[in-house]
């Protein structure tokens, strides 16, 4: 059964028509977002988590439609994402960042923080101790730099911190938005590991990767979406989408 | 029996209070070494990384530390030397509420010029609904906090349509649109004022009476330090438990990166609105006690240059760090009162020590720190948990 | 003449003063993208800096035999514009420049104190500062232009505003070094990459706004006749929503919001019974209104934030 299906989802900027009319769907699985630059990749993610509204089109999650509502709503629906450039609260330590991943699990509310503390800091013990599992799985070199701020911790690590965040609250749908961005070679395999981890340690998590290294694409995901100019122009496993010849043409601009 | 932390604990917080004791008693001169000599500690402190260790040796013996605390301040009438100074007092507690108020919003990345329009809010509201309705002033306080609370909302909803130097102009019109709402109502005393604020009584006994314990007479302004201070340590407690909780965290968070909180699952309109709620009611409950303890409002008290004042002592302080920004309040209306005398020099005292603080040291006297949920005990479990689960998984 | 008619040329007059404050915010903010919140406060510095020359009594043999009237007042206005672009230049060394590349906040708050320094100076050191002080009539109200139309000192400011804003097109669109400041002012980085020498085009254009800031602080202490060491405060953040109606960072926009918040303020004052006192009251409550649906202002352009 699709976990998150797209009907002919759209959005214009200006004139441009940045996502067209693209019909997609993902089950159990991993899937590639794969297109040249410029292709809408990106754009399509924020359009399923809710950054950008579409212009038409409908988004379904889980059997609800999430089409328009906002960012906040899609992650608490089980959502969850990662930014192309490392985008982690630099002043806040490796902890809080991954607390903020638990927000939408959590329900303390600001009345409960003054006037039941007990409630809260047993909520806030448990989140704890789930971020600093997570934080293990992903390196554990870094539990006992957990309350070390972000600005000093290195740029592999920033990535598996803002990975670790997106995942800590158990989404049902993960999009991940070039996480070997910047990274090299060695560090994208360990990189492209811990995500194959979450795979293995939770089965109920299916992922939409965007990347352009084919190794990783070709390793990890079941299925390849390739986009051109805002259209879908192939879906299919690796090895077929390969031979497609629309793809070829789209990369090589023959 | 006392562990070498807790003699710390108990030390710093005699010397802190030991610190403002002095500044508040001494002159102008004294007050202003103490600052520098607070800051220099501090530095040195950082450079040394002892302040680390005295944090921690703080939070983990809170209860020293508060008992240090309140036995300064019960004693503090009787080692005062006039009564003035004990206003002054009273003053720093009122103006730190109103700063623990603001340093929500800027926490949360909203600079509000419009902190003495909420603060106003609430003596106006209390001061009015006492004098004109005969209210109990308990009663006409609340009244007052929610009104200010009212006006936060209102005043914040521009912040969810933008955002930095567009919503601290947005603020600024609309303390200025405050003032001369004020100043062209009669019926809220206009450029007048309010006279005759009636003091807050407990039974039959009105705050504004002369004190007496152990034969003693302390004068009636030992009272209102008693009540300021109490609800101080309140408002302090609110803060810190907020400051820990998700809802701190939410607002840090959109304080550092808009985009990330949205897609956390957090709700920029709710937590935007309840920073400015929350704090526009602490600015409130301060109003209200600064109406019924002066006896007298008048719209200078209010005006865009106060707000400036708040926002100086919350940096002064160290934005996002309670103690801190009760602190920066502390020592600037202690410094301002010392003032008085050279009132031409106050605004240019106020705009000197801005410049200077945002140049040399712009993270405030105590700057803020990462959080340490329950510091120390978390951070053992973390390196017993590491021992235990760190020789079986190597990336 | 119709009260209507001489309300619009009352409002064009205030809106000229507006006008060149908020030029001076929108150059400062295209180069250095930072609010200069002193900018209403070294105006009025200008003018006192001209109304201490004007009353030294060692000059005024001088002021009042030898040179005709408008050399005269020319001359003043040039030095005063002088002394204000240095003191612009001043400020950018000390409470703008060391901001660079940090936080936001710190420029403004920087600025907002540093004009609150300025002001108190003037109110402690010059003698009676604190006391309003009456301008002097260099531009005399009691002479008519163009048949009765308006007298000559409104007539001058409104000649004025036209030149300065003239010269400025002029400098900023046809000399190398105001293409220069525009390209700083639209990508900072392809600018110093071209090899555009980012500093100079900053320094000039703080000198520039200088000489803007102390003509406006002559022309706005001219027309309302006193001036007050805290008069900037208002005037600047008259200004800085002038600017920002019009669109931040744009020159004409800066005219158009100049002209617009005047207008409110003229016409609520003249045609709203009891209108007088709330002329800022509405001047403001436009502006926040217009923050909230128009934030990028008449001329300017729509940012899109980058996900």
């Amino acid at each position: 059964m699709n976990v998150m299906y797209t009907e002919a989802l759209t959005i214009n900027f200006g004139g441009l028509k940045a996502v067209d009319a693209v019909d997609f769907n993902i089950k159990d699985e991993v899937i590639g977002l794969l297109g040249p630059n410029g292709s809408g990749k990106t754009t399509f993610l924020n359009l399923v988590s809710g950054i950008y509204k579409p212009t038409s089109g409908r988004i379904m999650f889980e059997q609800s439609d999430i089409t328009g509502v906002g960012p906040n709503v899609v992650r608490k629906k089980g959502i969850a994402r990662t930014f192309q450039t490392n985008r982690l609260c630099l002043d806040l330590s490796i902890i809080d960042n991954l607390l903020l991943g638990l927000y939408s699990q959590q329900t303390a509310t600001w009345w409960q923080a003054i006037f039941q503390p007990k409630r809260c800091s047993r909520e806030l013990s448990q989140g704890i101790d789930k971020c600093l599992e997570i934080l293990h799985h992903f390196n554990p070199a870094l539990v006992s730099r957990a309350y070390e701020p972000i600005n000093a911790i290195p740029l592999i690590d920033r990535r598996r911190i803002e990975i670790a965040r997106s995942i800590v609250g158990s989404p049902r749908l993960l999009l991940l938005d070039e996480p070997t961005a910047g990274l090299n070679a060695e560090e994208t395999s360990q990189i492209i590991s811990d995500i194959g981890k979450i795979r293995n340690g939770n089965q109920k998590i299916s992922m939409i990767i965007i990347e352009h290294d084919m190794v990783v694409i070709s390793s990890i995901c079941h299925r390849v979406v390739v986009l051109n100019a805002g259209k879908k122009i192939a879906d299919d496993c690796f090895d077929e989408v390969c031979k497609n010849e629309q793809v070829c043409k789209a990369y090589l601009g023959g | 029996m006392f562990s070498k932390n807790s003699v710390l604990a108990l030390l710093v917080s005699v010397v802190g209070c030991a610190l403002l004791y002095i500044a508040l008693e001494g002159s102008i001169l004294v007050a202003l070494a103490v600052l520098v000599l607070a800051l220099g500690l501090m530095v040195v402190g950082e450079r040394t990384g002892k302040v680390d260790l005295v944090c921690r040796s703080v939070s983990d013996h809170k209860r020293i530390s508060l008992a240090v605390v309140s036995v300064f301040i019960l004693i503090l009438p009787f080692m005062i030397s006039n009564n003035y100074l004990l206003h002054v007092a009273v003053m720093g507690g009122i103006y730190s509420i109103v700063t623990l108020g603001l340093n929500f919003q800027i926490g949360t990345g909203m600079v509000n010029f419009a902190t003495a329009a909420f603060f106003g809010t609430g003596a106006y509201t209390s001061a009015l609904m006492a004098t004109k309705f005969g209210l109990s002033p308990w009663l006409t306080t609340i009244l007052g906090m929610v009104s200010a609370a009212s006006l936060g909302i209102l005043f914040g909803f521009p912040a969810l349509k933008t955002r930095g130097y567009y919503l601290s102009l947005i603020t600024m019109s609309l303390q200025v649109i405050f003032t001369l709402m004020i100043i062209n109502t009669s019926w809220l005393g206009g450029p007048n004022g309010v006279p005759g604020v009636p003091a807050y009584s407990i039974g039959d006994v009105s705050l504004r009476m002369p004190l007496a314990i152990f034969g003693l007479d302390l004068p009636y302004q030992a009272n209102y330090l008693y009540l300021v201070f109490i609800l101080l340590g309140l408002t302090v407690f609110a803060a810190l438990c907020l400051h820990n909780s998700r809802t701190g965290l939410a607002w840090n968070s959109i304080e550092q990166d808009e985009i990330v909180a949205i897609t956390q699952g957090i709700n920029l309109t709710k937590m935007k609105l309840l920073a400015f709620a929350l704090g526009a009611a602490f600015a409130g409950l301060a109003g209200g006690l600064y109406g019924h303890y002066t006896s007298f409002i008048g719209v200078e008290d209010f005006t865009f240059s106060k707000s400036l004042v708040f926002i100086c002592m919350v940096l002064l302080g160290g934005i996002d760090n309670p103690f801190g920004v009760v602190l920066g309040a502390l020592m600037l209306t202690i410094v301002d009162e010392k003032l008085r005398d050279f009132a031409d020099y106050r605004m240019l005292m106020y705009s000197l020590i801005l410049i200077v603080i945002l140049l040399l040291r712009p993270q405030g006297l105590l700057p803020k720190r990462i959080r340490q949920y329950q510091a120390a005990n978390k951070m053992r479990e973390a390196k017993a948990w590491f021992s235990l689960k760190g020789e079986r998984s190597s990336p | 003449m119709s009260l209507v008619m001489s309300q619009i040329l009352n409002a064009v007059m205030l809106g000229c003063t507006y006008s060149l404050v908020a030029i001076g915010f929108s150059l400062f903010f295209g180069v250095m993208d930072v609010v200069v919140f002193c900018a209403g406060d070294v105006a009025i510095f200008g003018a006192f800096s001209i109304l201490a020359i004007v009353t030294m009594t060692v000059l005024q043999p001088v002021l009042d035999t030898f040179l005709p009237q408008y050399v005269t007042i020319f001359l003043l206005v040039s030095f005063s514009a002088v002394a204000t672009a240095a003191l612009m230049l001043l400020m950018y060394k000390l409470v703008i420049k060391p901001f660079e590349g940090k936080s936001a906040l710190m420029p403004l708050l920087s600025t907002i104190a540093a004009g609150i320094a300025l002001s108190e100076l003037i109110g402690i050191f010059y003698p009676q500062g604190r006391n309003p002080q009456a301008f002097p009539q260099l531009l005399s109200s009691d002479a008519t232009v163009l048949g009765g139309m308006m007298s000559e000192r409104n007539a001058i400011i409104i000649l004025a505003t036209i030149v300065l804003v003239t010269l400025l097109y002029w400098f900023v669109n046809k000399t190398k070094l105001g293409l220069a400041i525009q390209a700083v002012s639209q990508n900072k980085e392809a600018a110093i990459m071209i090899g555009i020498n980012r500093q100079l085009s900053i320094t000039v254009t703080f000198l520039i706004g200088g000489l803007i800031l102390g003509i406006g602080g002559f022309l706005v202490a001219s027309y309302s006749n006193i001036v007050r060491f805290d008069m900037g405060a208002m005037y600047g953040l008259k200004g800085f929503s002038a600017a920002v109606v019009g669109g931040l960072g744009s020159i004409y926009g800066a005219i158009v919001g100049g002209m617009i918040i005047a207008f409110i303020e003229v016409f609520v004052s003249a045609f709203i019974p009891g209108g007088t006192a709330y002329a800022s009251v509405a001047a403001f409550l436009m502006v926040v209104v217009f923050i909230l649906f128009k934030p990028e202002g008449i001329i300017g352009e729509k940012s899109v934030e980058k996900v």
